[in-house]
């Protein structure tokens, strides 16, 4: 089968709209660098362009300068052995002309991130050994336990998963954040826009849900999750456009198309497989080749699921629901109890006879997950790496490891 | 010389456990950010654990091994079974292993596989209205929670015997920490100050602190300066134990500062002025006497810390500055940098799993004292 065109449709997208970032700040105007667990629909609202930090690490891996750019922060005097990934962007700023990707990410005229692990914030105000740059921080708050399935609770009923204080805290820094904005760029907030932003958002999600929901039925897989990623995480990277929302419906829509027509990423598919934790999609061919020798194919990743359960929140209040939004994203995909239930009932949903769990240095509580999997009688391959540094993950042991886990699944 | 103090510091946990077997009410806390005032304000024992234990196997798969050691020895001190004599822990969210602990832990009390009750003192960092709001809403969580496991209620006169017992303590603490300034006490009978102070009741840790002030300054009349150790301030992670400050002593210099959070920042955690004021009030004055605390690496930003070592080492009148590094402990080497340009005084830095090696410490003084 041929690559999705909503994916090629979103790559070719992310390029010129990169372009078009870098024209803009040529001319004077300002944008931002904001770590992905951070709010970015308030900058949206305000018509401030943002870049998310870890889509920038992506390019800057997948151009493989990754090594030179954590050169780069050692020399500066700062560790580069400790959130590798984080801290590529601000390491990529020192790169040659010639090295650079994609012309090079310009200097941000502020960074935004949440206080999360004990060095993320460092990375952030590293940012402003350059002083002209600004820097927010939100706070980050423990999960609670959930009073039920998160995913049912979390649009509406939010203070049951997350907890009532913990939101009430990120909306202020939310009215912080806008302030701060309105100070630095001389732009004015406007509620009424960002009402329309997460109502655009809330359609986004909408669709990916269905979009989740049409494969996680299929049998076989109609789609790789190498080609829905991008074709979900472009678009969520400009979460809250117009562009954003008709790119989930016209994925929403291919899949269906797929569905009908009854393709297949392999024939005969022998195991379906699923994918917890940070996805290593760059190796497309070690993919390909578990599809043609085993009939194994990868049907659920993280980043369809979790646009599809995590973003949507109905509420009048915008500026709470964003609060409620991404106060506990990240737990949603890490902490227990919220992630092993809900790791659990998405297995369940698309029918995986296996999953692959990587577990990264940074995750807490991943031995959970893997044992809330195999509690539910769900074979489990933990493969324990740093995929953060792209100098000790090693892909030919990785693809050794999964050769057997797959092999021993079809025994 | 092992002094009465050291003695008492190695043998808390065993006093603690002595005190449960007795039918007194102890409850665990891990981290500085924990207020034991409390604690003591609901008939309890505070006992701070100290990450005495070695990690084992177990506790490494249940956590993952890329967390630091301090939380790993907690929570093999929580699967060996030697905390099932406490009533309930108390965790700080003072850095990611800490949230991590807690996580833990949580999950192993579902599990049915450690008993003890666990509560996160969620309390965040920034100097901001919001973040004091959200901390004062944790304190009262947290009282509510210490009246439930001891089944004491706290009052107006209990809060005040507790302000009272725990304010005594702090001022022997004080009065040792103005002589080690000075150079005149050594490190390692500091860290056991601070240990006594925080894993034994004021009750008990008092008269302990009052009797090694007093020694110390017997001790001390017959030193002169020409024997003075060169004086070191120490930063980077809160040490295991106490062979950090032995290597440094052994190689003829003094830690006569700190910025762990089993050192000096105990002390700059104020306690609130006014312990009668509404229970509101009193708890926003709790939280805010953290937040103005000295900030602690893995909590605060590279240019609070800078600032907090510049002044440290300007008074304790240190000479040198020295930062161990333990694995998976992140904070630490991004401070460096701006640490060691404010610093002022030669700077050394070790990191990595042989950080704590005493032939390694003893090199880098002996480094600090060239440079001096
Ligand atoms: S879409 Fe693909 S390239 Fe872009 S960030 Fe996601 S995984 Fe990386
Ligand atoms: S200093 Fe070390 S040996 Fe002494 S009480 Fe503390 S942990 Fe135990």
């Amino acid at each position: 089968m041929t690559r999705l065109e909503s994916a090629t449709a979103a790559l070719a997208y992310q390029r010129q709209w990169f372009a078009g970032l870098r024209d803009s700040v040529a001319a004077g105007r300002p944008y931002a660098l904001v770590n992905a667990d951070a709010p970015q629909e308030i900058l949206r609202a305000m018509g401030i362009p943002y870049v998310v930090n870890q889509w920038w690490a992506s390019i800057v891996t997948a151009k493989q300068v990754a090594p030179q750019s954590l050169e780069v922060v050692a020399r500066t005097g700062y560790p580069d052995d400790s959130r590798q990934y984080d801290v590529l962007a601000l390491g990529s700023r020192g790169l040659s002309a010639a090295e650079a990707p994609w012309g090079g990410l310009p200097k941000p005229d502020l960074v935004l991130a949440e206080l999360s692990g004990d060095a993320t914030g460092k990375v952030f105000e590293a940012w402003t050994d350059d002083p002209s740059i600004g820097y927010f921080a939100y706070e980050r708050t423990a999960a609670i336990p959930p009073a039920g399935p998160w995913w049912e609770l979390a649009p509406r009923r939010w203070n049951e998963v997350f907890g009532r204080e913990r939101i009430e805290l990120m909306a202020d820094e939310n009215r912080l954040l806008i302030e701060f904005l309105e100070q630095r760029t001389g732009r004015v907030f406007d509620l009424a826009r960002l009402e329309a932003v997460m109502a655009l958002i809330n359609e986004q999600e909408e669709y990916n849900l269905r979009t989740r929901d049409l494969i996680a039925a299929a049998r076989p897989a109609p789609v790789r999750v190498s080609d829905t990623i991008p074709a979900v995480m472009i678009p969520q990277w400009h979460r809250g456009s117009e562009w954003g929302r008709d790119a989930a419906r016209t994925l929403r829509d291919e899949v269906a198309a797929l569905v009908d027509e009854g393709a297949a990423v392999t024939v005969p598919e022998r195991t379906r497989l699923m994918w917890v934790g940070r996805g290593l999609w760059s190796d497309t061919s070690m993919y390909r080749r578990f599809e043609d020798e085993f009939g194994a194919v990868f049907v659920w990743s993280m980043y369809l699921a979790i646009a599809a359960d995590g973003y949507i929140r109905y509420g009048s209040d915008a500026i709470t629901a964003l609060a409620a939004r991404f106060v506990g994203i990240t737990d949603l995909l890490y902490a227990p109890p919220l992630a092993p239930e809900w790791y659990v009932k998405e297995a369940r949903g698309h029918g995986v006879n296996g999953v692959v769990h990587l577990v990264a240095d940074d995750v807490p509580g991943a031995s959970f997950i893997t044992l809330a999997l195999e509690e539910a009688q769900i074979p489990v391959l933990e493969i324990r790496a740093s995929n953060a540094d792209p100098r000790t993950l090693d892909l030919g042991w990785v693809e050794a490891l999964m050769t057997e886990f797959i092999s021993g699944l079809q025994r | 010389m092992t002094t009465e103090l050291e003695r008492a510091a190695r043998g808390a946990r065993q006093a603690a456990a002595q005190a449960a077997a007795s039918g007194q009410s102890v409850v665990g806390i891990v981290g500085r950010d924990v207020p034991a005032l409390l604690v003591v304000a609901a008939g309890a024992r505070p006992f701070r654990i100290a990450p005495h234990d070695e990690p084992t196997d177990e506790a490494d798969a249940v956590m993952g091994r890329a967390v630091d050691r301090a939380a790993a020895r907690v929570l093999a001190a929580a699967l060996s079974g030697s905390l099932d004599f406490l009533t309930g822990i108390f965790v700080s969210r003072d850095s990611e292993a800490s949230v991590r602990l807690f996580y833990t832990l949580q999950q192993l009390n579902r599990r049915g596989r450690f008993t003890v009750p666990v509560h996160l003192v969620d309390q965040v960092h920034q100097n901001r209205e919001s973040t004091i709001r959200y901390n004062t809403y944790q304190l009262a969580q947290m009282w509510e929670a210490v009246e439930r496991w001891t089944a004491v209620p706290i009052t107006a006169r209990s809060l005040w015997q507790a302000y009272v017992a725990v304010a005594d303590v702090r001022g022997q603490l004080e009065s040792a920490r103005t002589e080690r300034r000075a150079n005149r006490r050594v490190g390692t009978v500091s860290l056991y100050g601070y240990r006594v102070a925080c894993a034994l009741p004021p009750a008990e840790s008092l008269p302990l602190l009052q009797t090694a002030l007093a020694e110390q300054s017997l001790a001390e009349q017959t030193r002169t300066d020409a024997t003075s150790p060169f004086p070191v301030f120490l930063t980077g992670s809160a040490p295991l134990g106490d062979e950090v400050y032995r290597a440094v002593e052994d190689a003829g210099a003094n830690v006569v500062a700190e910025d762990h959070d089993w050192g000096d920042p105990i002390l700059s955690d104020r306690l609130p002025a006014n312990i009668d004021a509404p229970k509101d009030d009193l708890l926003r004055e709790l939280a805010l006497g953290r937040l103005r605390g000295a900030p602690a690496s893995a909590s605060s930003t590279m240019a609070a810390r800078a600032e907090a070592t510049r002044d440290g080492i300007r008074t304790s009148g240190a000479r040198g500055l020295l930062s161990v590094v333990r694995p998976y402990d992140e904070a630490p080497a991004w401070d460096w940098r701006r640490q060691s340009e404010l610093a002022g005084v030669p700077a050394v830095m070790l990191r990595g799993d042989e950080a704590e090696d005493p032939d390694r410490i003893a090199r880098a003084v002996e480094s600090l004292r060239a440079a001096s």
